[in-house]
């Protein structure tokens, strides 16, 4: 029986210790961790289409003179710019959340910093619809803002 | 060693096994883990990659004339 008890500790203690739980902290980096992903792949995308856009303006005014065409790509590369700036402002947001993150952690005080972290999140989800219609207007389809990162924000504005 | 003692022996090192394959295939982190994959998934600059694209599109006319 004795054996049983030690095994019963054995199992629960590093379950326990391992995150089966989840901390405030943990959600936040995993919501996190969902986000970035969703603007890479977004980011990939927009990349892709606008070295495709410029080719096909290189290609549209081929055998004119060479400032011509240059202007003709440079106009092109304008039309993408506000979203590239859009993408690297919403990276930046992501950047301070994910350091809020990391510095709750590191004072071990996940409930003190819970009301900065939610602000963090939510200036990023601010972001996340303006930047998903910028996309959209170059034919980018974004993704959607991940549910694990919408849950704390409606959370938040839920409190209050 | 009695029986006890085997079957006791045999489940408490599955009992240190069962978390890091727990951890390894339900895809669980610790607050380290999950904070260090964060860091790692802040995508890079946007601005100067258009950037560098228009400067390779223009070279390329440089090249092609």
């Amino acid at each position: 029986m004795r054996a049983l008890y030690r095994w019963a500790c054995v199992v629960a203690l590093p379950v326990t210790v391992a995150g089966c739980g989840t901390s405030a902290i943990g959600t936040h980096a995993r919501a996190a961790q969902a986000s970035g992903t969703a603007l890479s792949e977004a980011r990939e995308v927009l990349l892709t289409r606008h070295r495709e856009a410029l080719e096909a303006a290189s290609v549209e005014t081929a055998g004119q003179a060479r400032d011509v065409r240059v202007r003709r790509i440079r106009d092109e590369h304008a039309r993408w710019t506000p979203a590239g700036e859009m993408m690297d402002v919403a990276r930046a947001a992501l950047r301070s959340w994910v350091s809020a993150i990391a510095l709750a952690h590191a004072a071990d005080d996940g409930n003190t910093w819970t009301p900065h972290l939610l602000r963090a999140a939510a200036r990023l989800a601010q972001l996340w619809n303006p930047l998903v219609r910028a996309l959209a207007a170059l034919g980018v389809e974004a993704p959607e803002m991940p549910p694990g990162m919408r849950a704390l924000v409606d959370a938040a504005a839920g409190g209050e | 060693m009695d029986a006890w003692m085997v079957v006791s022996s045999v489940l408490e090192i599955l009992a240190r096994l069962v978390p890091g394959f727990l951890a390894a295939f339900s895809g669980s982190q610790s607050d380290d883990e999950a904070i260090e994959r964060a860091r790692g998934l802040v995508p890079a600059a946007t601005s100067p990659a258009l950037d560098g694209q228009l400067q390779d599109a223009i070279d390329a006319l440089e090249e092609n004339s």
